[in-house]
């Protein structure tokens, strides 16, 4: 089973069509294809399995979004993206944690590509840390109503139900609240480009 | 900049799609006309597209730990191992390199040791100094090569070169090996009231106790009489005085000491140490102890050791007569069998040992 899994999506192209057709099945088998690669990278400059793991998903996450978008440029292999991705975020977070050495051990087989495409790569993990901070800020019922109202596309009687509220007057004006404050904080850690926000 | 709950439940009627036409049309009209409203739509629009990617984001993020979760599953190993499996590979490499280097090492000390003569048991080993007159043989080769150069041949110069004893009355003497190697003639001399120089030919070697037979074959020569010493059979003891006579210059010269162990030079069984000073020149020298039996063949010393000499024993010079005599019956070995020394004084014993003792002169 195994094996023809692996041959089915063999090539780039197989990977971004089943992307956009949203194939979980394809995310899966190139999520484990390049993982060991990333990981060899990270261990041999001063990281864990762990940190591995969290700097992979964001370059996947990176990748995901650029295919949805149609943003990704086929000049250069997933391969080499991802790897040029993951690279970059691990070096800004060996930065961040003042570990930043010069001597940065790179795979010999890799032509890195351009540093302007991975700084615009990192503008989606940026704005999506600080919705997350953002969010963290807000804290409860803000979240869950919000998440509610506008992702899951509930009624305003059905969060007044779940939430308890004696009318959806009440839910409502609770829901103009949460977003006025996020709204707030959002974009006051957006202009004051407060980025290493730690939460 | 805030506006009031009605306008907000507007907008968030106008993202959601649920304005009829009338109120599409008072939303649109706004929009052109109230700029706060319009840039208000935009950033409620913004916020919620963020918030929706927040979301698609964390949901991408759960099926990826799912997917992680799988293939560690379907390698079996918990991450951590995943982590070692990849270090034990660069450990291996180490490993690997090192042990080339220890290998290539090994190999250029042991070849090194090969080629200078480490393995080789023999006794041409530097700290085994054979008490043959080198120096004496560089200054003749270079004495030779001048007179080669600048003179007109005349003859060839003899080499002093060691000590040698007579064995029987007939004429059989006996030296080390290393004396007479390589030579093309041997004249035997004694210094005393009168010189003597005989003619003297190789007969037997033994290279591996290097201990030579050497015949006097001259017109001169009758006989020396009766010899005054005899050759011991059995094993000396530790301890016993010891006295030789040699010639490590023109004249001949005598000096003692005792026996100091049973084995030679690397524990070789066939020799003495005696702890007795010896020099070069005294190769083939005998040495006796005080009863003045023969109990050995000085040989060599030890070039650190001061004071540490090798004597062959004298029952490996029985052994090699015995051979000379089954090789070749017409030789005719006839030991000495009366001691006259046994109640001497050592000065009457050396002076009753002198005719018997040669220096050995050989010619290359």
């Amino acid at each position: 089973m195994k094996i023809v899994k692996k041959t089915l999506y063999s090539s780039d192209e197989d990977f971004i069509n089943g992307i956009k057709e949203g194939n979980d099945k394809v995310l899966a088998v190139l999520y484990k294809l390049h993982f060991p690669m990333v990981l060899n990278f990270i261990v041999k400059n001063n990281g864990s399995d762990q940190e591995a793991k969290d700097i992979y998903q964001e370059g996947m996450i990176n990748l995901y979004y650029n295919i949805k978008n149609e943003t990704f440029k086929q000049e250069s292999s997933i391969k080499t993206y991802l790897y040029s991705i993951c690279r970059r975020l691990w070096l800004n977070e060996l930065k961040r944690k003042n570990k930043f050495s010069d001597a940065v051990y790179d795979e010999n087989d890799f032509i890195l590509f351009d540093q302007e495409i991975e700084e615009n790569v990192t503008d989606h993990s940026s704005k999506y840390k600080m919705m997350d901070n953002s969010l963290h800020k807000l804290g409860e019922p803000c979240q869950t109503i919000l998440k509610d109202f506008y992702i899951n596309k509930l009624s305003m009687l059905e969060i007044a139900q779940k939430m308890n509220y004696t009318n959806t007057e009440n839910a409502k004006n609770q829901k103009y609240k949460c977003l006025q404050r996020l709204k707030k904080i959002y974009f006051s850690s957006n202009t004051s480009n407060n980025l290493d926000y730690e939460f | 900049m805030n506006f009031d709950i009605e306008t907000f439940e507007f907008i968030d009627k106008y993202l959601q799609g649920e304005l009829d036409e009338q109120e599409l049309l008072l939303f649109n009209q706004r929009m052109e006309n109230d700029h706060l409203f319009a840039s208000e739509v935009n950033v409620r629009k913004e916020l919620i597209e963020m918030l929706e990617t927040h979301d698609n984001t964390n949901k991408l993020k759960e099926k990826f730990n799912l997917f992680h979760n799988e293939m560690e599953l379907e390698l079996n190993t918990p991450s951590a191992r995943l982590f070692t499996i990849f270090r034990k590979q660069i450990r291996n490499r180490i490993v690997i390199t090192s042990a080339a280097a220890a290998c290539i090492s090994a190999i250029v000390v042991l070849s090194t040791l090969y080629f200078s003569g480490w393995f080789s048991f023999q006794r041409q080993v530097s700290s085994y100094l054979e008490l043959k007159n080198n120096i004496e043989n560089m200054r003749t080769k270079q004495q030779s090569l001048w007179t080669a150069m600048f003179k007109s041949n005349k003859e060839k110069s003899a080499t002093p070169s060691g000590t040698c004893f007579s064995v029987t009355s007939n004429g059989y003497m006996v030296t080390n090996f290393h004396v007479v190697k390589d030579v093309d003639s041997i004249i035997v001399v004694n210094y005393s009231d009168t010189i003597i120089r005989y003619n003297a030919s190789l007969i037997f070697k033994d290279e591996v106790h290097d201990l030579a037979i050497l015949k006097i074959e001259d017109k001169k020569f009758k006989s020396f009489g009766n010899l005054p010493y005899t050759i011991k059979q059995n094993i000396s003891d530790l301890g016993e005085n010891v006295f030789t006579l040699g010639y490590s210059k023109k004249d001949m010269v005598y000096s003692e000491g005792y026996i100091s162990s049973f084995t030679g030079y690397n524990e070789d069984s066939s020799a003495y140490q005696a702890s007795i000073p010896v020099n070069p020149g005294n190769s083939g020298s005998p040495l006796l102890n005080s009863k003045g039996e023969l109990i050995g063949i000085v040989s060599g010393k030890h070039s650190l050791n001061e004071g540490a000499t090798f004597a062959i024993k004298s029952n490996f010079l029985m052994g090699i007569i015995d051979s000379v005599r089954h090789m070749d019956s017409s030789e005719k070995l006839v030991l000495p069998r009366k001691n006259e020394l046994t109640w001497s004084k050592r000065t009457d014993q050396v002076r009753k040992l002198h005719p018997f003792i040669f220096k050995v002169e050989v010619y290359k």
